[in-house]
């Protein structure tokens, strides 16, 4: 008796479960596992191929190469602007400092000048304190 | 290469020169055994054949270290297992109709798949043993389909024989109750 209750406990009954039939319920596809060993090599081969190198164009190491490009074009961007600045620069204020040149050779002149007179003068009055007449002074002179 | 035992062919792995001629052997050995089971879990010979794809190549990398604590095919059942489980984890996830919309493109899907060979009923009765916790599932397949015996059932999924048989019950009451409401 305890041992049937035990067996009805072990076993559920099981109309619906009892009333389908059994049988294969799946096929695959014709010559499935003759082909199935070859498939699995070639996947094998293609995950021991080495991996072709990516570079992504979102890794931090391509931001820092495209940033040192753009700031390499901005820096010699700059430096070309300011070379062509300086030469413009250089052209445009050549007659002006020939004519500065000039006007102030001419001055020099002048002030040479001056000094000469102002020596000449002093000269003069040396002698004439020292005796000297002034007609010998001018003749010599 | 072929009479070989797994733990000879096991042992000739260990010499590179071997290792292809030998995988082929376990391949040829395992195939059928594997695919059925996965099979069996996911229903689809598509995704059956990738999943089955992945664990001989996953058998492949890990070969080398396999210490044969276990026989190679329950190892080889074990990362089936693992990977068809996953599999229909990822796939639930993705689906975002209502179980009455499921269970009806359930069928629909299954009846209308040239390799299913089975009935209304029989695609019911998927249906039902797709509603088991993983470990019922494994059970009642073995056990239903297979009709493994639970001493064997019992090294394969390292299970006690008392505990093989409490899933099954719970598993084929709450079959036979999805069965009955249809």
């Amino acid at each position: 008796m305890s041992h049937t209750r035990n067996q009805n406990e072990q076993e559920p009954q099981t109309p619906h479960l009892d009333s389908i039939r059994k049988e294969e319920l799946f096929q695959v596809p014709m010559g499935y596992f003759e082909s199935l060993p070859d498939a699995i090599m070639k996947r094998i081969a293609e995950d021991e191929k080495p991996a072709a190198r990516i570079l992504s164009i979102f890794s931090r190491r391509f931001y820092w190469a495209a940033a040192s490009v753009a700031a390499s074009l901005v820096i010699g961007w700059f430096v070309y602007e300011w070379r062509s600045n300086q030469s413009e620069r250089a052209s445009a204020e050549a007659p002006m400092a020939e004519a500065i040149d000039t006007s102030s050779h001419g001055a020099s002149q002048e002030v040479a000048h001056q000094e000469q007179a102002a020596d000449k003068k002093e000269i003069i009055n040396y002698l004439m304190d020292n005796g000297v007449e002034l007609s010998t002074i001018t003749e010599e002179l | 290469m072929q009479a070989l035992s797994d733990r000879e062919l096991m042992n000739r792995f260990q010499e590179p020169s071997q290792r292809h001629a030998v995988f082929l052997v376990v391949v040829d050995r395992y195939q059928k055994r594997i695919y059925w089971h996965v099979r069996k879990l996911v229903l689809d010979h598509e995704d059956a054949n990738d999943i089955v794809q992945n664990v001989f190549v996953k058998a492949w990398k890990n070969m080398e270290g396999f210490r044969q604590e276990a026989e190679l095919f329950t190892w080889l059942y074990r990362i089936a297992s693992n990977e068809s489980f996953t599999f229909l984890r990822q796939k639930k996830a993705r689906t975002t109709l209502s179980i009455d919309e499921y269970g009806d493109a359930f069928i629909h899907q299954l009846t209308a798949d040239p390799l299913f060979t089975g009935e209304q009923i029989h695609a019911k009765l998927m249906l039902a043993v797709e509603t088991l916790p993983d470990k019922q599932k494994q059970v009642f397949n073995l056990k239903y389909f297979q009709e493994m015996k639970y001493e064997e059932m019992s090294q394969l999924l390292n299970t006690s024989v008392g505990a093989l048989k409490a899933s099954y019950h719970h598993a084929v009451k709450k079959i036979e109750a999805i069965l009955s409401d249809n």
